[in-house]
């Protein structure tokens, strides 16, 4: 079985925060380390050569691209993340990498051992069976973690197939970056936390998330004026407020009344929309709170008195993870003193609630 | 030129440049200095190699020229989730029944035309979002071999992933 072979694996580890309550724990783990950066060097040596010699011999149906081998990892925040998940790697029953000790692995370990997709019907003689194992993998890290479960759930097989560590791996390493995480190294502790367990990482560890939108609605009742004395009238206005983040630090805000619906707003809600309410600002999460920083209108940019910033609380709705935002404390900060106002704002009104939304390309 | 000869004895004669979209080809072909290869059996001949390789063909002629993709593209993580993105042509070549994409997945994947297998893998791909795990077994024609305790169990431990 090959690995990820890093661009720069030869070169030095990238410091590690320096850790002086585990000292010795550090000092084996770099040890470990370089002896993982010289074992794959020597395997990488006469891996080259011995898949020449496949081709020459035309050898039968080798897996030119085994599940781990085709994307090469890039920057040496891949490389690290690959060699960890090396370090932590072992065999599993199932041939597949390893499955992790948790809740899950209770549950396989009453499967048989080899695994099979069992046909209703033998109608075509090519079949999913005929794919092998590591181009299945392959196809699943093209999807999406729903998408991903969903598949889980139709056979033992399916759910053996979507624990390979590889998928799981594939969304730590795009998924937790700065302003996910507070600095690139970040990622080492998480990775030692949960050792060859990307799965359980991805699960427990906040993310905001950015495959959609969070919304706030927000509802308040206004006195009417009545031509009749025996009718109170009360009018309910309701508007929303959406909060969309993008990986590059940015987020957008924007706070409408009903008059436009929001099947409008979402497909459009980007740095570039031009709308009255629609500020833009920076975020970054550290743990599970949000800070939503130097807010403001993006047309009136340099000449605005004052930016908002906004912190909000990181949470999980009973279903899904990462759906939720309360905000927590929101302030209007005048931009030359620095002085801080917090905003009045109904607690009612402050919690948000996620929406996938397909067309954003997650 | 280069002359091509299926597992089933069928012979087919290329430009080197549309042979050259295989990387498989390409390597023998240097490796030999021969303008000669013989693609040998899949999977021990199981299936006869002619009727996807006339697809791959097909793909091969239209992609011919193009730079091929480097393993150090620096876009590759970045790039693998966006299933969506298959080119207009690929989209038609591609929309075949499963029988075929499946032999042209294994086609592609034996003769190394790495743009080819994503077309193939993100096509399945697409075939499976948004559809019900009962929707994926009937698409799939696959039983459901879990025993009433372990789909409740699965369902359980998959509910993080669900958006309500």
């Amino acid at each position: 079985m090959t690995y990820p072979q890093p661009s720069s694996s030869s070169s030095v580890p990238a410091p590690l925060q320096n850790d002086s309550q585990e000292p010795d724990e550090l000092t084996r783990f770099r040890n470990d380390w370089r002896q993982a950066v010289a074992l794959h060097n020597r395997a990488e040596a006469t891996n080259s050569s011995s898949v020449l010699l496949d081709s020459k011999d035309g050898a039968p149906a080798g897996e030119h691209y085994t599940a781990e081998e085709l994307p090469r990892a890039q920057d040496s925040f891949t490389t690290i993340v690959d060699l960890l998940f090396r370090l932590h790697i072992s065999q599993d029953t199932h041939g597949l990498s390893a499955i992790p000790e948790s809740f899950i692995s209770k549950i396989v370990q009453g499967f048989p051992q080899s695994l099979t997709f069992e046909r209703e019907e033998e109608t075509e003689p090519i079949h999913i069976t005929s794919i092998p194992d590591e181009l299945l993998v392959y196809i699943l890290r093209f999807l999406d973690h729903g998408t991903i479960e969903r598949f889980a759930s139709i056979s033992r097989k399916a759910r053996i197939l979507t624990l390979d560590s590889t998928i799981w791996r594939d969304f730590v390493v795009l998924g937790y970056k700065p302003p996910q995480i507070p600095y690139p190294e970040a990622i080492l502790d998480l990775v030692k936390t949960y050792g060859v367990d990307f799965r359980r990482l991805y699960i427990e560890t906040p993310r905001v998330r950015l495959d959609g939108v969070y919304i706030a609605v927000c509802r308040y009742l206004r006195p009417g004026l009545s031509e009749n004395a025996w009718i109170t009238v009360t009018h309910e206005i309701i508007y929303h407020r959406y909060l969309r983040f993008f990986p590059d630090g940015t987020v957008v805000s924007l706070l409408t009344s009903d008059q436009t619906p929001p099947r409008e707003i979402i497909p459009a809600l980007s740095p570039s929309l031009k709308m009255k309410g629609l500020y833009l600002g920076f975020w970054e999460l550290h743990d599970s709170v949000v800070y939503i920083t130097s807010l403001a209108d993006p047309t009136g940019f340099s000449t605005m008195p004052y930016v908002f910033q906004m912190t909000l609380q990181l949470a999980s709705r009973p279903l899904g993870r990462w759906n939720r935002l309360t905000i927590l404390a929101y302030d209007s900060v005048h931009v030359e003193s620095g002085e801080m106002v917090p905003v009045s704002i109904n607690q009612e009104k402050t919690q948000f609630t996620f929406s996938k939304v397909r067309s954003y390309g997650y | 030129m280069v002359l091509l000869v299926t597992s089933d004895n069928k012979n087919f004669v290329v430009d080197r440049e549309v042979a050259d979209r295989s990387v498989f080809v390409k390597n023998t072909l240097e490796a030999r200095g021969l303008s000669i290869a013989t693609p040998p059996m899949l999977n021990g001949g199981c299936f006869e190699l002619t009727s996807p390789f006339l697809q791959v063909l097909e793909y091969c002629q239209h992609h011919r020229g193009e730079p091929l993709p480097t393993t150090d593209d620096a876009n590759a993580d970045e790039n693998r989730k966006r299933t969506t993105d298959i080119g207009e042509w690929d989209r038609k070549f591609i929309t075949v029944d499963h029988e075929m994409l499946f032999e042209i997945i294994l086609a592609a994947n034996y003769l190394d035309i790495k743009p080819l297998l994503d077309v193939g893998c993100k096509t399945i791909g697409n075939m499976v979002k948004g559809k019900s795990p009962e929707e994926v077994r009937k698409l799939f024609d696959i039983v459901n071999d879990f025993t009433p305790e372990e789909e409740a169990q699965i369902k359980k431990e998959n509910e993080w992933a669900e958006d309500p």
